[in-house]
């Protein structure tokens, strides 16, 4: 029923008041004639009421005129009408075309470019060669050639390893993974110090050009110089040479991590009470409101009967009180210290650079807290090279032909 | 008596066959709702409409149907569908 409704709206249809004293006479010709009567209702002896097609109502005319009947139009419904109404409307169509026009254009323009996947290069750096390449905000995406876009990319920035950039709608999405680089190497004619990258307390020195100033067991700091590309004798001029070696030194690299040993939870008991009330707008009215006798519960409620969805503020709700209990249920105290000890160590491993000779120890010491909760630090101490290559500045002599100073800065 | 001879025949026919005898005899189908909805199909049309009586002419004769502010849902040269309270569905 409800199909063929939607059917007739949208081909429309009229109600139409039919008098006249042969009536039957009437439905009959309409039968003969393939003409399609539906809700035909009989008001009295000499008018009917019923619902016709627009076309099966042209063909009406001709039936009119045999039975002596006389066909009045009641209301006119579906589709049709509604356009037929609109016709004369003229700037109410534009408006309604130029809303779908301006739609469309608007939406095949960029208007939001969206950077994903940068930690070391910052964002607006991006945005800024994307803008050199063609993508920035207000550009036709018919215009974008994403491939074009990519490449320049790659060329123009060599930190970025890959970039993948999507459309989707008015949004460019520009995902990038940043390359991992290498570390600045100096030309092997230059003249070189080695220098601690970290701190750290040196276990080995290979020296394969320059000098070491340091020796295994020292403490050093970041920029210290380890070995140097001076080279200083007495009577002999200074010599400045690209310094190389390995430095490995100890460092060592913290972790925390924290677990109770005493664990409360709570647990129902099984009694539980209801309060009911019904809210209408602000107000609030109680059906049954006993005292909650229980020293812990928990509250919870339910929703019955709401109105809220056809626009009604009446709801009618039930708050289930369940009794409950605390318990305390204490965990072996072992157990506790291992986890503690496994994610203090993973902790630790966060800190932990990417390249590391050796893990040479690992310490974890525990600490029982008032509250009862065990406390783990972890130390890892680990051997990693700390060597870092920085050029020396030749102090550039004014006399020429004189012997080099052995000044450095 | 040709014509009934014919009846009798295409009767037989239908049965021996398994034909469906509304099909063969060209038979009115009738089928009531409860008593708030009949769907006539093959009917011959309408011979009197009023809310409370309705009648039908069929090829087995007038079928009449009484009941109270019953009206017409559809009608199309094939099929009537009423709906109302029915009391009385008569083959006349």
């Amino acid at each position: 029923m409800f199909v063929s409704a939607i059917w007739h709206y949208i081909f429309g249809y009229v109600i139409i008041k039919v008098e006249g004293m042969s009536l039957e006479k009437f439905i009959n010709l309409c039968l003969q004639r393939g003409i399609h009567l539906w809700d035909v209702k009989r008001q009295s002896y000499s008018i009917l009421k019923a619902r016709i097609s627009i076309r099966g109502l042209k063909q009406l005319i001709s039936i009119s005129y045999i039975t002596h009947c006389r066909i009045e139009i009641l209301s006119k419904r579906g589709l049709p009408f509604l356009f037929s109404r609109l016709k004369h409307r003229y700037m109410f169509i534009a408006g309604f075309i130029l809303f779908f026009v301006i739609i469309y254009i608007l939406s095949s323009f960029i208007w939001t470019v969206e950077i994903n996947g940068n930690a070391r290069i910052s964002g607006q750096r991006i945005l800024d060669e994307l803008a050199d390449s063609g993508l920035k905000p207000g550009i036709r995406r018919e215009d974008l050639s994403i491939n074009d876009i990519e490449n320049d990319m790659l060329i123009k920035m060599p930190e970025l390893s890959w970039i993948g950039i999507e459309l989707r709608g008015t949004k460019a999405i520009v995902r990038i993974v940043e390359a991992v680089m290498p570390p600045e190497r100096i030309d092997i004619d230059q003249p070189c110090d080695v220098v601690a990258s970290k701190d750290g307390v040196i276990s080995k020195i290979t020296v394969m050009q320059g000098q070491s100033v340091v020796k295994v067991g020292q403490t050093v700091k970041k920029s210290q110089l380890l070995i140097t590309g001076v080279i200083e004798k007495e009577g002999v001029d200074t010599r400045y040479v690209h310094a190389m070696g390995e430095v490995l030194a100890r460092r060592w690299y913290e972790g925390h991590a924290e677990a109770p040993t005493v664990s409360v939870r709570k647990r129902r008991t099984g009694n539980m009470m209801g309060k009911k009330y019904i809210i209408i707008g602000e107000r609030k009215i109680n059906i049954s409101d006993p005292d909650i006798t229980y020293s812990s519960y928990d509250k919870i409620e339910v929703v019955n009967i709401s109105l809220d969805k056809i626009g009604i503020p009446v709801k009618m709700i039930t708050e289930e009180y369940y009794e409950t209990i605390e318990e305390t249920t204490t965990q072996d105290i072992e157990t506790v210290q291992k986890e503690v000890q496994q994610l203090a160590i993973e902790d630790a491993n966060k800190n932990l650079p990417q390249e590391v000779e050796e893990i040479a120890d690992e310490t974890v010491t525990f600490r029982m807290n008032d509250d009862g909760t065990i406390h783990a630090d972890a130390l890892l101490e680990v051997i990693e090279r700390i060597d870092q290559e920085q050029a020396i500045q030749i102090p550039i002599e004014e006399e020429s032909n004189s012997g080099n100073t052995a000044e450095r800065r | 008596m040709p014509k009934r001879s014919s009846e009798q025949l295409k009767s037989f026919l239908s049965g021996m066959l398994d034909l469906p005898q509304d099909v063969v005899l060209d038979l009115p189908r009738l089928i009531a709702l409860g008593k708030t909805q009949l769907y006539i199909e093959n009917h011959k049309g309408i011979i009197e409409y009023t809310p409370e009586r309705i009648r039908v002419n069929s090829t087995i004769g007038i079928i009449r149907l009484t009941g109270k502010d019953m009206s017409i849902k559809t009608i199309e040269t094939e099929e009537i569908l009423v709906s109302g309270q029915l009391t009385s569905i008569e083959f006349l």
